[in-house]
């Protein structure tokens, strides 16, 4: 609004509004001041018009006194006349004189005049009554006289004479002698001195007395008092009033006014009413300037405050940019610094195994075995260095990827197994079998965790157990326990453990070695993933680790089992083994898919074994089998009733050996522990005779495979380079594997479709497609046409956890690393498809 | 014993297999150097990701080591380094004198 009209236009309306404002007021005021000089002036007036009329009326009424007077008796008495006259002079001060005429003379009206004749008379001077005859004589006298005579001589005439230069008022009237009627013997005048008429008059007023006889001498001034002149400033108003009074035969004009000059007033008021007029108009000024000084101080204090923001928004963008570059900084060098320092330990860690490989004698092999440890521990510190300081520089991302639960947990188990089994600590696991395994997270880092948990345990444990447990907790919630049957917690240091660089009390660091921070690292990553972790313990009773975590369960992924729920259904399976925590694991797993199952931690008389329970399967564990005097009822088993199969449960550490006890004892399956459930399950397949290996129930159009039977196992080998392919061929020589050959992934899908394979040796550095697509294009083909998944094994060289993980991503089961080892390829082909 | 010669103790499993092995890394050799002349970094680290993968598992773990180790320097793309391995590769080659065990 300010803007459309320019600045100056507020100020002229307000000048010109209390302009106006002012005239009005001041209007106002000179109006009331004014009226209270008329209401003055009128007021004098009618005093001296009052003061008039009396007089006048006391000249008339003094006339008909006196002509009463002289009338009653008849006759005239200048007695009477004279004290008449006298009292009246004495007390009228106006009166100048009364004269009584006799006339003689006819009635006549024709008669031009009468004769009078003076016949009394008193005055108030002497200079009057000297006049007597000029009055007498004089020419208005005559014109009364005949104006008289004219109108048939009225009760009453009032008119003017004039003596010696001055006017005087005269009222005349006639006597009759007697009756009415009767002819005028007399004529009485009564004369008045016109300015002690009208009596004081203040010297503020100008008064003129005008007598207006008709017939006689029309009108004439007979008084005239101006006003003083008086210097009372300027002159503002003039007031006038008149005032006719009709008399007999005359009248009588009363003339009055009035100057009203500029000291008349009071100019107070005027000044007040300009005070408060302009007042007011500086009030409005000042209110408009105030309100635009306002407006211009709120613009110049937002002005300011803004720019104050935009220096504020500045130096925070420069912090920010700041803070961005030197957190890029940090993980920059976190990055090249893990680089840096990963690369020459893999390359001694590598060398060391390598080194390992080749023909050394004893002190060599001793020599390389030290310097391959302390390469695995100074990793192991590295990176848990590393990994500390990432995330304590929020530098670690957890992933989003889909995996295998059960594969982390078992993986987990695997790695911290021969170290287990050094100490003489069994570890099992065990994960509820309803839980549902398909997860979406960082599968990674939930390794390292378990790692780290589960191998602390074994570290503070010998002789004992270390028990894995995964239960769910709510929807995606899962629990995992760690308990270890080892030395045990205190009090205090449980509070500290959790913390940095703190070890349960310093010597264990010197006794078991290790940084302390795995298990800061392990908390730090729990409760990234949004879980919490903590412990439970007795000093000399053992401890239990405990944690949960979110872990989304992946509904994308069919759970299409690799086998039916029911496949075990009506198999009777006996489980020895002294570990009760195995005992029950296989059970559940077992019954799980139908079969039913028997546990116990002692070994049963021969007879018993064979006898009427009739088992299809005994899982025997090694203690128990290679104690002594049982071996050989095991042997004999399969020999009696061909149905049972027994399958022994070697220990890790030293398998290979018992591995060889078993061909003595004519038993040929078996697993080593801890036991992975797909392992264990894998026994069941091809094995019963005439029972079919997990084949589709359906076989969709557009894949028309020729069937296997049960004793053929088909393997695909998918590999482009040809010593590589010679050298498995060779490792897997000795067992009675169909081995078909591709170069690439396109001819590997081409055989893949025509044949049934029992598993595929997969290499992933290949041309035209790669290992990766063609896993990824088999499980799809698998998904579409509802069949059971074929194991692959994915071979490379480059097997670090980003490379694993894609191989699992893209469906692969398992790895195994190149250079290829026999005893590795043999395990893994053997762990699948066994033979 | 001529000191120039690389003695290797190879597995008699693969006794068969050895010679065409050779045959084939000579062979490696010859594509190695086309491709260093060519400045082609990819097949320089294809090849010696192959190589990396092969050598220990018949036994010659020199010819992983060379392998990763040019694998690397191929993919950081240093012509000048890779060259050198690829000398040192064919270096050992021509050395190489085979001993099976029983």
């Amino acid at each position: 609004m300010k803007e459309r009209f320019p600045k100056w236009f507020f100020y002229a309306a307000i000048l010109f509004a209390g302009l106006i404002l002012t005239t009005a007021l001041v209007f106002v005021a000179w109006n009331t001041l004014l009226q209270e000089r008329r209401h003055a002036f009128d007021f004098e007036f009618s005093i001296i018009k009052e003061d008039l009329d009396r007089n006048i009326q006391i000249i008339s009424d003094s006339g008909n006194d006196l002509a009463t007077v002289l009338t009653a008796d008849g006759a005239f008495d200048h007695g009477i006349f004279e004290t008449f006259t006298t009292s009246v002079l004495a007390k009228q001060p106006f009166m100048d004189g009364i004269i009584y005429f006799k006339l003689s003379g006819s009635n006549d009206e024709s008669r031009a005049a009468v004769d009078a004749e003076v016949f009394a008379s008193r005055f108030r001077s002497p200079e009057i009554a000297a006049n007597l005859d000029d009055i007498r004589q004089s020419k208005d006298f005559h014109n009364i006289m005949r104006s008289l005579s004219y109108n048939d001589w009225p009760a009453h005439i009032g008119s003017t004479i004039a003596l010696q230069s001055r006017k005087y008022y005269i009222q005349l009237k006639p006597i009759r002698a007697a009756e009415t009627g009767s002819a005028i013997s007399g004529l009485l005048l009564l004369l008045a001195d016109p300015q002690r008429l009208v009596n004081v008059i203040p010297d503020t007023l100008a008064v003129a007395l005008y007598i207006i006889s008709l017939d006689l001498n029309g009108r004439e001034l007979v008084f005239s008092s101006p006003a003083a002149a008086v210097d009372k400033g300027p002159l503002i108003a003039s007031f006038n009033r008149h005032r006719l009074a009709n008399l007999p035969f005359h009248s009588v004009k009363l003339s009055v006014s009035k100057d009203i000059f500029w000291r008349d007033i009071d100019h107070r008021l005027l000044y007040v009413v300009l005070f408060i007029g302009s007042g007011i108009t500086f009030l409005l000024f000042s209110l408009v300037r105030a309100r635009e000084q306002h407006e211009r101080d709120l613009y110049q204090r937002h002005a300011f405050i803004e720019a104050k923001v935009e220096e504020q928004t500045k130096k925070l963008a420069e912090a920010r940019d700041q803070a961005r570059e030197s957190a890029h900084i940090k993980s920059e060098f976190l990055a090249s610094m893990s680089h840096e320092i990963r690369t020459p330990l893999t390359a001694i860690i590598g060398m060391a195994e390598s080194l390992a490989e080749t023909r050394l004698d004893s002190d060599q092999e001793r020599y390389v075995q030290v310097f391959k440890r302390a390469g695995d521990t100074l990793l192991t510190l590295v990176n848990d260095i590393l990994d500390f300081s990432k995330i304590e520089a929020g530098q670690l991302i957890l992933e989003n990827a889909p995996f295998n639960l059960l594969d982390v947990v078992e993986e987990s188990v695997a790695i911290c197994a021969l170290k287990a089994s050094e100490r003489n600590v069994e570890l099992t696991s065990i994960i509820a079998p309803e839980l549902p395994i398909k997860r979406i997270g960082d599968a990674a880092r939930l390794e390292q965790i378990i790692i780290n948990l589960v191998s602390n345990a074994v570290k503070f444990t010998e002789d004992g157990h270390v028990v894995i447990r995964v239960a769910g907790v709510a929807d995606n919630k899962l629990e995992i326990s760690i308990t270890d049957t080892g030395i045990g917690i205190s009090r205090e240091a449980q509070k500290k453990i959790f913390s940095s660089f703190m070890q349960a009390d310093s010597s264990t660091s010197r006794q078991y070695g290790g940084t302390g921070l795995g298990l800061t690292i392990s908390k730090q990553l729990v409760e990234m993933m949004g879980g919490h972790i903590w412990v439970e313990s007795e000093k000399g009773k053992g401890s239990k680790f405990s944690f949960n975590i979110d872990l989304p369960v992946n509904h994308s992924i069919s759970t299409l089992g690799y086998r039916k729920k029911t496949f075990l259904q009506r198999k009777k399976i006996l489980i020895l083994d002294a570990n009760q925590y195995n005992r029950d694991k296989l059970c559940s797993i077992l019954q799980l898919f139908g079969a039913d199952c028997a546990a116990t931690g002692q070994c049963p008389p021969a007879d018993e074994l064979a006898g009427k329970e009739q088992y299809h399967y005994i899982f025997v564990d090694h203690k128990i089998l290679f104690a002594t005097g049982n071996g050989a009822q095991f042997g004999q088993v399969p020999k009696r009733f061909g149905a049972a199969l027994v399958v022994a449960m070697l220990e890790p550490e030293s398998y290979l050996q018992q591995r060889r006890c078993l061909e003595a004892l004519g038993i040929v399956r078996y697993l080593v522990k801890p036991v992975r459930q797909f392992e264990l399950l894998n026994i069941f397949s091809g094995f019963d005779a005439g029972e079919r290996k997990v084949a589709p129930e359906a076989v969709a159009g557009g894949m028309d495979k020729t069937t296997a039977t049960a004793d053929d196992k088909r393997i695909l080998l998918v590999e482009d380079n040809e010593d590589n392919r010679l050298l498995i061929n060779t490792y897997l020589k000795g067992a009675p594997y169909i081995i078909d050959e591709a170069e690439n992934g396109h001819s590997a899908l081409a055989l893949y479709k025509k044949n049934t394979y029992h598993l595929i040796l997969m290499d992933i550095r290949m041309p035209m497609m790669d290992g990766h697509e063609a896993a990824r294009a088999i499980r799809g083909l698998e998904r579409r046409h509802s069949m059971p998944e074929t194991p692959i094994i994915a071979l490379t060289a480059h097997a670090v956890k980003e490379e694993i993980d894609k191989c699992m991503e893209a469906g692969c089961n398992t790895h195994v690393g190149k250079p290829i080892k026999k005893s590795a390829l043999l395990d893994v082909v053997d762990e699948f498809i066994g033979c | 014993m001529d000191k120039d010669r690389i003695v290797v103790y190879a597995d008699s499993e693969l006794k068969d297999l050895i010679p065409g092995f050779l045959v084939n890394r000579g062979r490696d050799v010859e594509r190695l150097n086309t491709a260093l002349q060519a400045g082609d970094c990819s097949i320089l680290s294809a090849i010696a990701h192959d190589l990396k993968g092969l050598g220990s598992a018949y036994g010659f773990p020199e010819i992983s080591g060379l392998g990763s180790a040019l694998e690397a320097v191929a993919k950081a793309g240093d012509l000048e380094q890779a060259g050198q391995y690829v000398g040192r590769l064919a270096h050992y080659l021509s050395r190489l004198e085979i001993i099976y065990d029983a």
